[in-house]
């Protein structure tokens, strides 16, 4: 029922807004997302790992948003939503450029190295940890930002991410076993 | 390290374990020192890479990202040139389909407490009481003009009410040392058992509670700091009660100082 409420929602929402009986709130909308920008950029960079791409993103991103405003279900979370258009722009690109450079990418679940091969020089600098946790798979930032840090439960993070909540569960366990054996190494515990 | 009892702790922290798998896991972390190291390391982890994560938020915006959503252009217009008749007849429509679908949803609704998806969804809460104490203080906190049952004013009635009730005879603690105004209480169950719990807030409004219930188990030796959800919580066993300090994860030094001074009283 709760799915033919949505549905509901959604047609109702869109006809209403359509006719105008709801106008979007373009103002309001622009508003929020600034507001969002800090944490819009927070994610971007778990997706990117660095700061010009994680910009760039943000900026796509927001342009998407404005431009589909009228997709966007009010009763959803914008952030929420927002991070998703993040997400999908970032693979669409990246798939882009994995076929104009003919080159593959590394599963995160198989690779046993803390840092990508992003270059760590332009993201956050002073920052050593927060370096680290940015530089770490993208798929393992993203879902201990989203999930440690968002807070989203794991059935959330695995609709967010289009994984099984099995593979939301081994990837943060993975992202936290990679932090602990670096603050490990470091500092003694 | 084994990498399932790994991924079992990971999950623990996030709540996220079944009832057997958090059982488990509170008996190992109990009995089993290593473990119960590897758990504090990985909380540790964990809590150091949030407040990284946090004070990321502190960089500086670039302004062109600023403008850029301000000059970009709007969205494209709707098809808001119908006739006005079209678009009334279509809000009646909207309407009046709004109403039966509202009609239909109520009687589903209705009917839908013993559905197995309910079952299902319920079945995936770790057990034990900490993480119904985490989920009350979620409900609770928002309620700023219905914070507690019985107010501070009330307190001799308080411990005497949740001291029988409870059976764990108290007095309520002084928090202010650590900035904490006691508002007064309310009565929980969790873990099918009545808990005590005495609410107090901090300067700014954030809300931080106090509970226990009556246990059968041997006093810790010392408390155990955990989160559970957004909550930070400090439990403990001492003479005959299990109490745990919860709050906000962004108060944690409020609540670890609370329950260092409840302890020490």
């Amino acid at each position: 029922m709760d799915v033919q409420m949505r549905l509901f929602w959604h047609w109702f929402l869109r006809t209403s807004k359509r006719f105008s009986v709801l106008s979007a709130d373009d103002f309001q909308l622009r508003q929020e997302l600034i507001a969002m920008l800090p944490r819009l950029r927070r994610y971007a960079l778990s997706l990117t790992g660095s700061l010009p791409d994680a910009d760039d993103l943000v900026q796509d991103t927001c342009a998407k948003a404005l431009r589909y405003s009228d997709q966007y279900h009010p009763h959803q979370d914008l952030d929420r939503w927002v991070f998703r258009i993040a997400r999908n722009h970032w693979f669409s690109e990246t798939r882009k450029r994995k076929v104009r450079l003919g080159a593959g990418q590394v599963d995160a679940v198989e690779t046993g190295e803390l840092y990508t091969t992003v270059n760590g020089e332009n993201a956050l600098a002073g920052r050593q940890l927060g370096q680290q946790i940015m530089q770490l798979p993208s798929e393992l930032a993203t879902v201990l930002l989203l999930v440690s840090v968002e807070g989203y439960s794991y059935k959330e993070a695995a609709a967010h991410l289009g994984w099984p909540i099995g593979t939301v569960m081994s990837r943060i366990s993975r992202a936290r076993q990679l932090l602990r054996e670096r603050l490990t190494e470091k500092e003694p515990m | 390290m084994d990498e399932v009892l790994f991924q079992k702790l990971s999950a623990y922290i996030d709540g996220e374990l079944s009832p057997q798998d958090a059982e488990q896991i509170e008996d190992l972390l109990e009995n089993d020192p290593s473990v119960a190291e590897i758990y504090r390391s990985i909380v540790d982890a964990d809590a150091r890479a949030r407040e990284e994560l946090d004070q990321m938020l502190e960089l500086p915006v670039p302004a062109h990202l600023i403008h850029a959503i301000e000059a970009a252009p709007p969205a494209p217009a709707n098809i808001s040139d119908a006739p006005s008749h079209l678009r009334v007849m279509i809000q009646i429509a909207a309407s009046v389909a709004f109403l039966a679908v509202g009609v239909v949803i109520g009687q589903s609704l209705s009917k839908s407490s013993a559905t197995p998806g309910l079952e299902t969804a319920a079945a995936t809460v770790p057990a034990g009481w900490l993480r119904d104490i985490a989920e009350y203080h979620a409900v609770y906190e928002t309620q700023t003009r219905h914070l507690v049952e019985v107010p501070a004013s009330d307190v001799d009635h308080i411990e005497a009410w949740l001291g029988k009730t409870v059976e764990v005879s108290f007095e309520t603690p002084d928090l202010t040392a650590v900035g904490l105004t006691f508002e007064g209480a309310r009565l929980l169950v969790a873990a099918g058992k009545p808990v005590a719990q005495l609410v107090y807030t901090t300067e700014s409004g954030d809300v931080v509670a106090l509970c226990f219930l009556k246990t059968d188990k041997p006093d810790t030796e010392s408390s155990k700091a955990q989160q559970i959800g957004g909550y930070h919580m400090v439990s403990w066993r001492s003479n005959g009660g299990a109490y745990v300090v919860v709050g906000p994860k962004a108060r944690q030094d409020v609540i670890e100082q609370a329950a260092a001074q409840a302890i020490s009283l």
